[in-house]
């Protein structure tokens, strides 16, 4: 076998992985994934068509009311490792959605954001609609907890950083 | 005679009112021991009889009423003890309670697992809802100040840069 030869393994090695990861790295429907996680051990999930109703009191200023109203339906699925005592199944369920949460990235949504750092990892995403606006969220953190949010409405992207700020500010 | 005379002249003493109890008690004595009958007789024989029974109630009077003293002491000692060891725990369980386990209740009841929240069942969930929905919102507001860092650090590169450029140019 001769260096060329070599190369050519070596590159088709490369490719394979590649491709491999790629298809891994496929974004579940957010659907899905509520459904692969629904009522199981350490998760919860939401899924509410109005949440503006619930959060407006979370805000104090007026501009944060605002925007608030702008968010209608929102969709979440969140796991904490701290909730599952020594459930297997729960825990196995629970990295495998860590993986999922980690590598997230939807098609047709622009990347607004990834940060990486240890296991900490944040992505968000955006999307323009003719019936309004999307936006997931993806975190990990260290203890290994994780959750992806979804919201649609007729937001816009600085309404969102509105929304957090407020929100944050009360708590 | 002697002694007579002397009862004579402590009876005397004892119509004047001048007689001492010592002198009294001899006069009791000598007119219980006296055999005949007297008008003094009888008048010290019934004195001395009523001072034996005044005498005897009196000490068990005194033991009648130590006792009930003494119950009553042992009785409310024991009650303050008994309210003051009670009064203790419940403001120890009640320190407790509202400063650690209710914390720590309202954090388990906070983590619930495999819960899925919709519409219908948002009002019975909605702290648990927003606690998950505002640790959402945390972390987009986290991602937006490292974002913002990031943009101004990057300007802080860029504007040293421009200034080298600048001196390499005027060099």
């Amino acid at each position: 076998m001769n260096s060329e030869d070599k190369m050519k393994i070596t590159y088709s090695i490369l490719f394979f992985f590649l491709i491999t990861n790629l298809c891994l790295s496929q974004p579940d429907d957010f659907r899905t994934l509520m459904d692969q996680y629904s009522g199981e051990d350490g998760f919860v999930v939401i899924n509410i068509n109005d949440a503006s109703t619930i959060l407006k009191d979370q805000v104090k200023s007026k501009s944060g009311r605002d925007a608030i109203k702008t968010i209608k339906k929102l969709m979440m699925v969140s796991f904490t490792p701290e909730t599952v005592d020594n459930n297997k199944t729960a825990i196995e369920k629970g990295k495998q959605f860590y993986q999922t949460v980690r590598k997230y990235r939807p098609s047709g949504y622009e990347e607004l954001m990834s940060l990486t750092q240890g296991k900490n990892t944040m992505r968000a995403f955006f999307k323009r609609g003719d019936n309004g606006n999307e936006f997931i969220m993806a975190v990990t953190t260290e203890n290994e907890s994780c959750f992806i949010i979804y919201m649609g409405g007729q937001f816009t992207k600085e309404q969102i950083t509105e929304i957090a700020e407020s929100i944050s500010k009360k708590g | 005679m002697a002694i007579t005379m002397n009862i004579d002249e402590l009876l005397g003493k004892y119509y004047n009112g001048e007689t001492t109890p010592e002198e009294e008690r001899q006069l009791k004595e000598f007119f219980a021991n006296k055999k005949g009958h007297s008008a003094e007789g009888d008048l010290f024989g019934f004195l001395k009889t009523e001072s034996e029974k005044e005498l005897e109630f009196e000490i068990n009077e005194n033991e009648i009423l130590s006792k009930i003293n003494k119950k009553n002491v042992i009785k409310f000692s024991t009650f303050f003890k008994y309210a003051a060891v009670a009064a203790a725990i419940l403001l120890i369980f009640n320190i407790f309670y509202y400063t650690v386990w209710k914390e720590m209740d309202d954090q388990t009841s906070l983590k619930k697992t495999g819960l899925i929240i919709t519409d219908a069942n948002i009002d019975k969930n909605r702290d648990i809802a927003i606690n998950e929905i505002k640790n959402a919102f945390a972390h987009i507001n986290k991602s937006q100040q490292i974002t913002s860092e990031n943009f101004q650090n990057l300007r802080m590169i860029r504007n040293v840069n421009n200034v080298l450029n600048i001196f390499e140019n005027e060099q």
